[in-house]
């Protein structure tokens, strides 16, 4: 059996990752989709080297994670220097009636920011529970992450989810 | 008061909607935290200290999301340790799991795949109607898709293989989109190109596809 070169384990690396890139890459970022790739690269070669290992761990969960800071980080540089913003705006400009209304879009924003607003009022561990809901976790995957019972994050999230609604009613953003 | 009235599925939406326009802060946790702390991997304690500033910081939540969307619905829950009282019950388990596992492989490998879900945890409806078998020409390679609804608008990206972006379209009204001849020039014969759509609704949703593979002639 012969072993792989390092051009073919680089090469073979970078595919790999290119690969998680494109699964989950949101579509303004998917131009600089090279950039992540090349920095989630250098950061597992650099980590391999650190460890004073030859090889770099090449587990798929490995892979992901460093796939994912390399991602989240572009993210937040991008944002920071809002350099996003002209990607945002080459997405649909309302044209005619197919736009929405200045009216409704200034809702939506209120409702929104309703929600963060009444999230932080919220009771500490009903915060949390409810944002991890809101997060698309379910009540037992909320109860494993955080290491409470069933019962418990059942109670959390339906009582928060109930104080939620309150507030957005008492600031008159929902019924 | 308004005369919205608010279910959970619009809650969710409405909290990502935020992330939209968001700036991270000073005070964010690394990605790495942030990893540690969706996959069940990081100490309950920091777990919350990640969603309690997740529940104000839209940047942070939506890092969440899309790590969820590399880990998987439920990796948490399927890493969870088992309890001593469940252990007797774990070898039995394990081996119904298992036959489960074999059976909705096997299912799902002659269903296709499984719906996509968006970042918002909304269903994408989003389907491409090119079969993924047709090979396109060069001098008029359209691409189609099934309509995401009414009034929406929508932005194709297509890239090679390799990532490297080859044409973004103009905000289009319609679900269709002709790559230009000359975006496709330095694509070798037979070259795969994947695709994307993204589509903003009247209400300001937006809703993306999965990518889409198609070979050019």
């Amino acid at each position: 059996m012969t072993s792989l070169t390092d051009e073919e384990l680089f090469a073979g690396l970078r595919r790999r990752l290119a690969l998680s890139v494109r699964r989950v890459c949101p579509l303004w970022l998917a131009s600089h989709a090279d950039d992540i790739v090349q920095t989630a690269m250098i950061r597992i070669l650099e980590a391999s080297r650190k460890r004073g290992e030859g090889k770099p761990d090449l587990s798929s969960l490995y892979l992901e994670k460093a796939v994912f800071s390399a991602m989240i980080d572009e993210i937040r540089r991008r944002r920071r220097r809002r350099e996003d913003a002209m990607d945002e705006a080459s997405l649909p400009e309302a044209a005619g009636s197919s736009l929405p209304a200045p009216q409704a879009a200034a809702e939506s924003r209120e409702i929104a920011e309703g929600i963060r607003d009444c999230l932080g009022r919220l009771l500490e561990a009903r915060k949390i529970a409810v944002t991890l809901n809101l997060l698309g976790h379910s009540v037992p995957e909320i109860a494993s992450l955080l290491r409470w019972k069933a019962k418990v994050a059942e109670n959390q999230v339906y009582r928060g989810l109930a104080a939620l609604r309150q507030c957005l009613a008492a600031k008159g953003l929902a019924r | 008061m308004s005369d919205i009235e608010i279910d959970l599925d619009e809650l969710r939406r409405r909290f990502a909607s935020l992330s939209a326009e968001a700036v991270p802060g000073d005070s964010c946790p690394s990605a790495e935290a942030i990893w540690d702390a969706l996959r069940g991997e990081a100490p309950p304690a920091e777990t919350e200290s990640v969603v309690a500033h997740t529940a104000g910081c839209p940047t942070c939540a939506e890092a969440w999301r899309l790590g969820r969307e590399f880990a998987g619905k439920g990796s948490a829950a399927a890493r969870k340790p088992l309890s001593r009282r469940a252990r007797p019950w774990a070898t039995l388990a394990l081996a119904a799991a298992l036959v489960l596992v074999a059976g909705l492989a096997l299912e799902r490998s002659l269903r296709g795949p499984e719906p996509i879900v968006t970042r918002s945890g909304e269903e994408s409806g989003i389907r491409s109607i090119v079969p993924e078998t047709a090979v396109l020409h060069r001098q008029s390679c359209r691409l189609r898709w099934s309509e995401a609804g009414v009034g929406a608008r929508y932005v194709v990206r297509v890239g090679a293989e390799d990532l490297t972006a080859i044409a973004t379209s103009a905000s289009l009204d319609k679900p269709e989109y002709v790559v230009p001849e000359t975006s496709l020039e330095k694509l070798p014969s037979s070259a795969t190109i994947v695709w994307r759509v993204e589509a903003s609704l009247p209400d300001g949703r937006k809703v993306a596809s999965p990518a889409f593979k198609n070979k050019v002639e």
